[in-house]
């Protein structure tokens, strides 16, 4: 795959979507690292992103997931603490709802990372399954499951009736 | 609107806005420009452990790397186009003493069109059939032929039922390898191997390594080898629907 090749066109896709990307990380890793995340995911998107790549945001929050990926590996395999989800990670924290942050924790990486790339990024159903890297089918799946999950973790006696996506 | 999504749309722990203004692509550039360049000192001759350890370097992955189920699933959806996606592909083959390079785009199934670095193109759609041009420019139409795209198209079929797949990391890539089963009448071995990018898991170069005794009795060993030059996935819309066509 060949990166885009004009300083310029990289230089309005970085301006126009660094604060997302920062904003994703800083929902999902410490503060301080979130600037050397972003960094790192617009250093790969120099070197990858493709020349006619239409809609780019999508393509980067894939690559910021490989990133992160990346990134949670290697803390634990220096044997960082895994995020406790009711109390350290900001990605867990949930501005104060510990209800929501239990039942968060419930939920598979997947079917976590489904939920917020449609609430926290609000991306449609097509952009977070390419953001996923799945198919748009196999997201709708992926986040209709997780949101039953969710709402059977939060009130176990909820009837969810809406389908949205 | 769901109670749920919305819940944890409340909950959501930081805005884009607060990252507004923090954007400085001098710093990032700064940080992307090529080191300068070293001075290289050359070996006239490596010892065999120094050489054995760079062998090795090539087929052994470190603790952090992913599994091969999960590198695997990652190349499946990279080439995953069950949206409607149209994929394409830049590439440079080889089979034999035989070289060249091709650009096709595929949708599905549905439709595809490769153009021949020798000029020659062809263009089919399910229903219509194959128009092809030579290099010359003389346009045929073949309503009965039906183009099947490379393998790279077809990795995900191939991935999907491949079965004891291996890993290993050569550079910036994951190298996955597998053998694709056999048959009558000579049974050869049949060795696939998928070089993809550890960051986006877009495939980089495909090759099918096969060998044996053919049904004349005599040894063969051939490679068909793809090295991919360019790899995107183009939207389903009516302007990248073009591509599809005959000089589109």
């Amino acid at each position: 795959m060949r990166g885009v090749s004009d300083p310029q066109a990289f230089r309005e896709i970085y301006e126009t979507h660094h604060a997302a990307i920062c904003a994703y990380f800083a929902r999902r890793a410490a503060r301080d690292e979130v600037e050397d995340l972003a960094a790192e995911t617009f250093a790969v998107a120099w070197r990858k992103l493709p020349r006619r790549l239409e809609h780019p945001l999508p393509w980067l929050y894939a690559v910021a997931g490989n990133v992160l990926a990346n990134h949670r590996r290697k803390a634990a395999r220096r044997g960082a603490l895994a995020p406790d989800p009711a109390s350290g990670d900001p990605a867990e924290l949930f501005g104060g709802d510990r209800g929501l942050a239990v039942a968060f924790a419930a939920l598979s990486a997947r079917e976590r990372e489904a939920i917020c790339l449609v609430a926290w990024e609000g991306l449609s159903g097509a952009d977070a399954a390419r953001a996923a890297g799945c198919s748009a089918a196999t997201f709708a799946v992926r986040l209709s499951r997780a949101r039953k999950k969710l709402a059977r973790e939060l009130e176990p006696d909820l009837v969810v009736v809406s389908e949205p996506i | 609107m769901d109670p749920v999504l919305e819940r944890v749309r409340a909950a959501n722990p930081a805005a884009a806005d607060d990252f507004v203004g923090a954007a400085d692509f001098a710093a990032l550039s700064r940080s992307l420009a090529p080191p300068p360049p070293r001075r290289i000192r050359r070996h006239r001759w490596f010892s065999v452990p120094v050489v054995a350890a760079a062998i090795a370097a090539l087929v052994v992955l470190p603790a952090s790397a992913p599994q091969a189920s999960e590198v695997l699933s990652r190349a499946v959806q990279a080439v995953a186009v069950d949206d409607g996606a149209i994929l394409h592909a830049h590439s440079e083959y080889s089979y034999g003493d035989v070289r060249g390079s091709r650009e096709v785009w595929v949708q599905g199934d549905v439709a595809m069109r490769s153009i021949d670095g020798d000029g020659g193109e062809e263009a089919f759609r399910r229903g219509a059939g194959t128009v092809r041009r030579s290099p010359g420019g003389a346009v045929t139409s073949h309503p009965e032929t039906v183009l099947v795209p490379t393998e790279i198209f077809r990795v995900r079929g191939l991935l999907e039922r491949a079965r004891d797949v291996g890993l290993s990391e050569q550079g910036d890539a994951y190298v996955l390898r597998w053998r694709e089963r056999s048959g009558p009448p000579h049974g050869p071995t049949i060795e696939m191997t998928l070089w993809v990018d550890k960051e986006t898991y877009a495939p980089l170069r495909f090759t099918d390594h096969s060998w044996g005794t053919a049904a004349d009795g005599k040894p063969f060993d051939q490679t068909y080898s793809e090295q991919i030059v360019e790899f995107e996935r183009l939207p389903d819309t009516a302007e990248n629907r073009k591509l599809l066509e005959l000089g589109g």
